[in-house]
């Protein structure tokens, strides 16, 4: 089931977007997020969708997969965007029982909820598509180092987002790993009661548990091996180097602000 | 005892299929194994003899072709209750396999396979007392908590823990990995000795030809998800060029003997372990060559 979700995998397809520089991705991608909660009719909505799509087949990933991708999310938001309709008010009421209306706005405002979600995960998932996670981490650490000034501990932040980043498919790894091995000793776990499908993850998360923290120790007594003291004037293996097309993705983000401002007033 | 042979008809098998992350892990695989016989894979790094024996035991399906266990025909189109029939049967010690450990004793833990599989708290007790004894764990350790175990000894509860399941075949993925020298002879005589008293069916996959050599009767060899050769030990470490253009390394035994056959010995039939080694050579010096 996990191995579908493809939100925080890397998939090297070396298009444009994976070309540019991850802190201009990361960025933008913040930014686009939060213009999508400026959106505030059909049309300005319809825009954005035909943007993420664009960014889409411009990462050359098949569209398919992607949407396979996301799929087992979306039931997520659906899920919670139909919790909503239920308790909503205003408007006229089109049913009504015990607790549970439906209602006008209700109908209208779970709509833009789930274009929403739908558009701010499109565009998270093809952030870490299109960047490896230690990038990612590189990018948040050159984009918070001003905050080292008022003594945010900003190295410590991003050695612990890259360390977590890094060891993510280590530990999905080692998971299918356990699950294989008690597989094999007969524990079933697609089956069965609630309680008996409960009690069948104990023989997994224990040994993940003993293993991660094995892996910790393991991982400082080596950072300490090799003299690691913190982040102050480390040098980088990888540098970040802004270029030309950085530079157009963000005037090409500024574009699109300012049309999602001209179709607001529609 | 149930018999069971093992059969592989045009296996293969595809990881994560019609995703840019797809790797073909098995093409083609036609391959037998008796019942009561020691097989042993080797084979390059990422040849796909971990997947051929994770399809062995169910826990994946292969996507084109069929295997037949015993009784049960196993395809792409099987149910995971068809899957999970294979378990019982078909005992598989992973590569360091002291990580599956979690009971908050030994004896809960060796006896877990057999509880999950049906056997009541008693009967499994008993099992499990068997397994530990099998592998050469002391009774007085049944009641310390697996964790406090040495690696060595964390390996033998794992061991028993699939032991106790009783399966007719143990597939075995680089069992000795990590284990001291001492170690790693006492734990392939003990599948040495279930083979061979216990009738057992054992599949050993292992990166040490002189393990190979000395206890399979027959070696499958491996490379990029292909089987290029089954064979005896003394078939497949004969022809050292061979084997260096599969990545397959010569047994110490057997480069030794081809040392001295460039310095005037002769060997006929070609010996493989250490004891047919020092037999051949004792001869050839007693007669004064
Ligand atoms: N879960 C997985 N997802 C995708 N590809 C995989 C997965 N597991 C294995 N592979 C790939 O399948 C191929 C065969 O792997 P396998 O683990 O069977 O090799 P192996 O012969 O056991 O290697 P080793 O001797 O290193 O244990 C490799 O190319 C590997 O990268
Ligand atoms: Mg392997």
């Amino acid at each position: 089931m996990f191995s579908k979700v493809l939100f925080g995998r890397y998939v090297p397809t070396n298009s444009r977007i994976h070309q540019l520089d991850p802190r201009a991705k990361l960025a933008l991608s913040f930014y686009f997020i939060i213009i999508i909660f400026f959106a505030n009719n059909w049309i300005s909505y319809a825009f954005l969708a035909v943007f993420t799509l664009a960014v889409i087949l411009g990462t050359r990933v098949k569209l398919s997969f992607f949407w396979d991708g996301i799929k087992p999310l979306i039931w997520i938001i659906l899920f919670t965007v139909v919790l909503q309709m239920l308790f909503s008010s205003g408007g006229h009421t089109y049913w009504h029982w015990g607790i549970f209306t439906v209602t006008q706005f209700g109908l209208i405002n779970g709509g833009y909820i789930f274009c929403r979600f739908l558009l701010i995960i499109c565009m998270s998932t093809v952030l870490t598509l299109t960047t490896p996670p230690l990038l990612i981490a590189d990018a948040v650490e050159s984009l918070m180092k001003p905050l080292v000034k008022i003594k945010v501990p900003v190295y410590e932040i991003a050695l612990m987002l890259s360390i977590a980043l890094r060891f993510v498919p280590t530990l999905l790894d080692e998971t299918q790993k356990i699950m294989n091995a008690q597989r094999a000793r007969g524990v079933d776990f697609g089956s069965g009661s609630i309680w008996k499908r409960i009690k069948s993850v104990v023989p997994i998360l224990i040994p993940l548990f003993i293993s991660a923290f094995n892996r910790a120790d393991e991982l400082a007594t080596a950072m300490e091996a090799r003299g690691y003291r913190g982040g102050e004037g480390r040098t980088k293996y990888r540098m970040l180097k802004w270029h030309r097309q950085d530079t157009l993705a963000c005037i090409l983000m500024l574009v699109v602000t300012i049309i999602l401002a001209g179709v607001r007033h529609y | 005892m149930v018999v069971a042979e093992i059969e592989f008809n045009e296996v293969g098998f595809v990881y994560q299929p019609g995703t840019p992350f797809e790797v073909s892990a098995l093409r083609n695989i036609n391959l037998t194994i008796e019942s009561n016989s020691y097989t042993a894979i080797v084979g390059h790094t990422g040849s796909g003899k971990s997947t051929l024996i994770q399809l062995l035991d169910g826990l994946l399906k292969p996507t084109s072709g069929r295997l037949l266990i015993g009784q049960s025909q196993i395809d792409a189109n099987s149910t995971n209750r068809q899957l999970a029939q294979l378990h019982q049967h078909i005992g598989i010690v992973f590569q360091f396999p002291e990580n599956q450990l979690f009971e908050e004793t030994v004896i809960k833990d060796i006896a877990f396979g057999p509880k999950n599989f049906g056997k009541s708290e008693s009967q499994a007790r008993e099992l499990a007392l068997e397994a530990m004894e099998l592998v050469g764990l002391n009774a007085d350790l049944s009641e310390r908590s697996p964790f406090e175990l040495s690696g060595g000894q964390m390996r033998r509860v794992a061991i028993a823990g699939v032991l106790a399941m009783q399966p007719h075949t143990l597939i075995l993925d680089e069992p000795t990995a990590g284990l001291d020298p001492r170690g790693q002879r006492e734990i392939m005589e003990l599948f040495a000795s279930l083979q061979q008293q216990q009738h057992l069916t054992v599949i050993l996959v292992t990166h040490q030809m002189e393990d190979a050599a000395q206890y399979a009767d027959k070696i499958v060899v491996m490379n990029h998800g292909e089987v290029v050769k089954v064979g005896t030990p003394r078939d497949i470490f004969v022809d050292p060029i061979w084997l260096k253009n599969n990545h397959l390394m010569v047994p110490k035994t057997t480069a030794f003997a081809q040392r001295l056959q460039q310095r005037g010995f002769s060997f006929d039939p070609f010996p493989l372990t250490v004891a047919e080694l020092a037999q051949q050579i004792k001869q050839q010096l007693e007669s004064g060559s």
